[in-house]
């Protein structure tokens, strides 16, 4: 052993546990991840004064029943940049179009009249409420149906595929857009790839937008952990899950990390300070403390490991960028750090 | 031929990828009796060769018990498309050593597996001697054995008998025997497409069952067979994998026998330095003597011989959250943190062996995850003691 | 533990000593090997060490540049790093410390954020570079950059010293942007 000392000119802190106080020269990356931060810790996670408080707008003017389909489902993740020209005036003539736009690319090169009758319909709807402020725009809701080829059905529909465009609580994070765009950054759909790509080149052709898959990361996946563990959620339907992929080769292995969720809760509120924010700090404070225990007992790190899938009784996400909502109290927390995501994605 | 055996046999071939199924129907000593003249079925469209199969065997009036059997060689080609349960059974201290004798096995497997469900069908749940919930223990199968030889449906039987279940057996390497069960009921003729299939090492206190969702009829399974067995009591073990051989290999022992004479032929250290000869000396490794070290301590414990292959462990924990972090986390909580925790992977057991040497765990590793060959266990329950 | 100094032993001759430290072993030998392949006046050599403090019962030739390889999909490597410095002395943080972030460039894969080796750059008032060392081509131009950098601060350059390259490299107003 060396008698001396460490000098003390050293700092010692971990830079990593202080976010806030390390706010360096601003440029527009890091005003940017500020705010991120900033909008998570009001996400979910907040005070339970604030939570409701955001739900109202749901509240208000839409009915559990009618966005009771977007829960339970498996969505597929993408952003999108400001769409130009969008109306939401148009879109039944937005339905005509991509029906037939469909229709032309599944029987190449024949060309087709438009309202000519065909096996799909498009159904475009704004989903009213589903959104942070009232300065979001509405919420759009495409749906791919089929019809039944036989007249003599009784007009039984069956949907084919769904995707949904949204933005829940951008407005503070947009700066601005310019005149003639609409800002919906999240797009999730749920369906056949090829019919998610169909829908996808017709809104770049005629919106001139772009797409981009919407992975998440391990460190947005802890996040989303920690801010799910701490809602109040009425029943729990899901233990806190975590699955860990350990790039150890040549065989790989999976850690699957199932916490009870009062248990999980009970962690959170142990490791979680003032009320009303979470913080960077906790957010590893809490992951730290799960792979402590977990490290007690089998002796592996599981910070060497990657976080790819979590999952509670609110939602579950997969760092593809697959996401399952399943509580309806948080749709619009989860919806608006998704949003956050897409946005800055795109940005 | 009846019209369900027919289908039974084309579902059976079906099932069979075109490139084994030569060695498959040779196998199978119906085969011969179709007197078929191929030998080869390359570049044939497997619907015609089915079809042609089909018609032969119907001509030859083909039976359940041949269909069975060659859905029996299937499986054992595709065994690690099952699950297997791992039961070791016990005699009673002082019994008698019998010979093992392979006919009267089967012939009493037989009679008891019929007249245990024919009981436990008309004396279900509560009369039953085990009931469905009792989880893997059936002693008494001495007493059961009274019950069912004396009991009031020991005559008249064999009427019914042949439609609560239909069993096949196959003789497999080393002296092991395939049985396979498709279980009925008294209303129903078995069901050939769920079938349960159990192996057996004659003389040796281990069977492997093919799980299924028949949980009712498992007990029923493990009577027959310790009483055809000539044991006492029969226990599932906590231990499951697709890979039979390597349950078979690790129940037995037979997993590290290449060990010993690898390991005296080549010690750690000459291994290690052979590494080094292409290494460049201008590069030096500071942690060598830790990472020979780990490496040591790993051979240790896993041995240098290719791991037998399992694919999940799962454990239980319910243990107090404790921690270096921060003292104050959950301190003043009693309960435990319920946990539980699942490792998967193709090949469990040589991915724990790869990671303390790739820095993602301690050396040695715990414990808990290097014990599963020796206690043969692969789903555990941990506690605070 | 033994305390890392830059001025425990007198240079050999003509002789530059790096220091590489990270959880990550095959990125290291292969940083290494690049480092070697490159055309270069001095003696290069190259010390790979998973964590510090170093074996103390080795002799070893002086330190000139210690370089930490944070993977950014690993958090454990950056606990790791983190644990490390401490066996630093302070001396070193005088122009022979850097700080090499890699995996930037698989943004899912990531479970540090690239602010936070940001602030702990800052913190330790060193350089931060940005390089991902799985892509050959770029960890071949690291590798050069890191030569160039080792010469300086083994003080074959003349007119240039370890303290005049840290102020170069810092002087730029966003430390960010560093070689990205």
């Amino acid at each position: 052993m060396d008698s001396y000392h460490t000098p003390q000119s050293i700092p010692r802190r971990s830079a990593s546990s202080r976010p806030k106080e390390h706010c360096l020269g601003a440029t527009p990356l890091q005003r940017r991840l500020e705010s991120v931060r900033k909008q998570a810790s009001r996400a979910p996670a907040s005070p339970p004064r604030r939570v409701p408080q955001r739900r109202s707008q749901l509240r208000e003017d839409v009915d559990p029943q009618k966005v009771a389909f977007l829960l339970h489902k498996q969505w597929t993740l993408y952003s999108l940049t400001p769409l130009y020209k969008f109306s939401y005036t148009n879109l039944k003539e937005y339905s005509k179009l991509l029906s037939a736009f469909i229709a032309a690319e599944k029987q190449k090169g024949l060309a087709v009249e438009v309202g000519a009758d065909l096996n799909i319909r498009v159904s475009f709807s704004a989903l009213r409420g589903v959104k942070g402020t009232h300065r979001d725009p509405d919420a759009v809701l495409v749906q791919i149906l089929s019809k039944s080829p036989l007249p003599s059905e009784s007009g039984e529909v069956k949907v084919l595929w769904t995707g949904w465009f949204c933005c829940v609580f951008g407005d503070s994070l947009l700066e601005t857009v310019p005149e003639d765009f609409t800002c919906l950054p999240l797009f999730l759909a749920s369906g056949a790839e090829t019919s998610t790509a169909l829908v996808g080149t017709w809104f770049q052709k005629t919106f001139d937008c772009s797409f981009s898959p919407l992975a998440i990361n391990a460190f947005n996946l802890s996040w989303m952990a920690a801010m799910w563990t701490a809602c109040q959620v009425d029943r729990y339907v899901a233990t806190t899950e975590f699955l860990w992929s350990v790039p150890c080769s040549p065989q790989s292995l999976d850690i699957s990390y199932a916490i009870h969720p009062e248990d999980a809760k009970a962690l959170w509120d142990s490791v979680h300070r003032a009320p009303g924010e979470v913080t960077q700090e906790e957010v590893d404070l809490f992951m730290e403390c799960l792979c402590s225990h977990f490290h007690r007992h089998f002796k592996i790190h599981l910070s060497a490991t990657r976080l790819v899938r979590v999952s509670t009784s609110v939602a579950s996400a997969h760092t593809d960028g697959k996401i399952k909502i399943l509580c309806h109290k948080y749709l619009i927390g989860v919806l608006a750090y998704l949003t956050e995501l897409a946005i800055f994605q795109i940005e | 031929m009846d019209e369900t055996v027919a289908e039974f046999v084309k579902r059976t071939i079906l099932k069979i990828p075109v490139a084994e199924m030569m060695t498959i129907l040779q196998a199978w000593g119906f085969y011969l009796k179709i007197n078929c003249r191929r030998t080869s079925t390359s570049g044939e469209r497997k619907e015609s060769l089915v079809h042609d199969l089909v018609l032969l065997c119907e001509e030859k009036r083909a039976r359940v018990s041949d269909a069975a059997l060659l859905d029996i060689i299937y499986t054992q080609f595709h065994r690690h498309q099952k699950v297997w349960d791992v039961f070791q059974m016990t005699k009673e201290p002082g019994g008698d050593i019998d010979l093992f004798d392979m006919k009267q096995f089967k012939s009493s497997f037989k009679k008891i597996l019929q007249r245990a469900l024919k009981m436990a069908q008309l004396y279900p749940a509560k009369e039953a001697p085990q009931s469905d919930s009792a989880s893997s223990h059936m002693g008494n199968s001495a007493r059961l054995w009274v019950i069912l030889s004396r009991g009031p449906f020991a005559c008249n039987m064999s009427r019914v008998i042949n439609f609560l279940v239909s069993v096949t057996f196959r003789d497999a390497e080393e002296n092991a025997v395939w049985i396979r069960i498709a279980w009925g009921t008294q209303y129903r003729k078995p069901n050939q497409y769920k079938p349960t299939y159990v192996v057996y090492y004659p003389q040796t206190p281990y069977a492997f069952i093919s799980s299924s969702q028949l949980r009712s009829s498992i007990p029923l399974l493990g009577q027959a067979l310790t009483i055809a067995s000539k044991h006492h009591r029969i226990v599932k073990m906590d231990f499951r994998s697709r890979y039979l051989d390597s349950l078979k290999a690790i129940v037995f022992e037979q997993y590290n026998q290449t060990f010993e004479t690898h390991n005296a032929t080549t010690p750690l250290q000459e291994r290690s330095l052979g590494l080094d000869i292409n290494m460049d000396s201008r590069i030096i490794h500071e942690n060598r003597i830790e990472k020979d070290r780990v490496q040591k301590i790993t051979e240790e414990v896993f041995g240098d011989y290719p791991q037998p292959r399992l694919e999940f462990a799962q454990y239980k924990l319910e243990t107090k959250f404790k921690s270096d972090l921060n003292r104050g986390i959950l301190a003043e909580r009693n309960e435990p943190l319920r946990c539980l925790v699942k490792f998967s992977s193709p090949n469990l057991l040589e991915a724990l062996k790869s990671l303390a040497p790739a820095g993602i765990a301690d050396a040695p590793l715990s414990p808990l995850l290097t014990c599963i060959p020796k206690k043969r266990m692969n789903y555990f329950k941990i506690k605070d003691k | 533990m033994a305390v890392l100094r830059p001025q425990d032993q007198l240079p050999g001759l003509n002789t530059a000593t790096i220091l590489l430290v990270g959880t990550e072993d095959a990125l290291l030998q292969q940083l290494a090997d690049s480092m070697l392949k490159e055309d270069c006046a001095s003696d290069l050599k190259v010390h790979l060490a998973q964590s510090l403090p170093l074996p103390s019962n080795v002799t070893r030739p002086r330190i000139d540049l210690i370089v930490f390889v944070v993977n950014l999909h690993s958090k454990y490597s950056l606990q790791n790093v983190e644990e490390s410095l401490r066996h630093v002395d302070a001396a070193f943080f005088l122009g022979k410390v850097g700080f090499l972030a890699t995996g930037a460039g698989r943004d899912s894969h990531c479970s540090v954020h690239r602010n936070t080796v940001l602030r702990l750059a800052q913190a330790y008032r060193s350089p931060l570079l940005f390089c991902d060392l799985e892509v050959d081509s770029f960890r071949v131009s690291m590798a050069q950059r890191l030569v160039r950098m080792l010469q300086v601060c083994a003080g074959h350059v003349p007119g240039v010293s370890a303290l005049n390259l840290l102020s170069l490299m810092g002087s730029s107003e966003n430390p960010s942007a560093e070689g990205l």
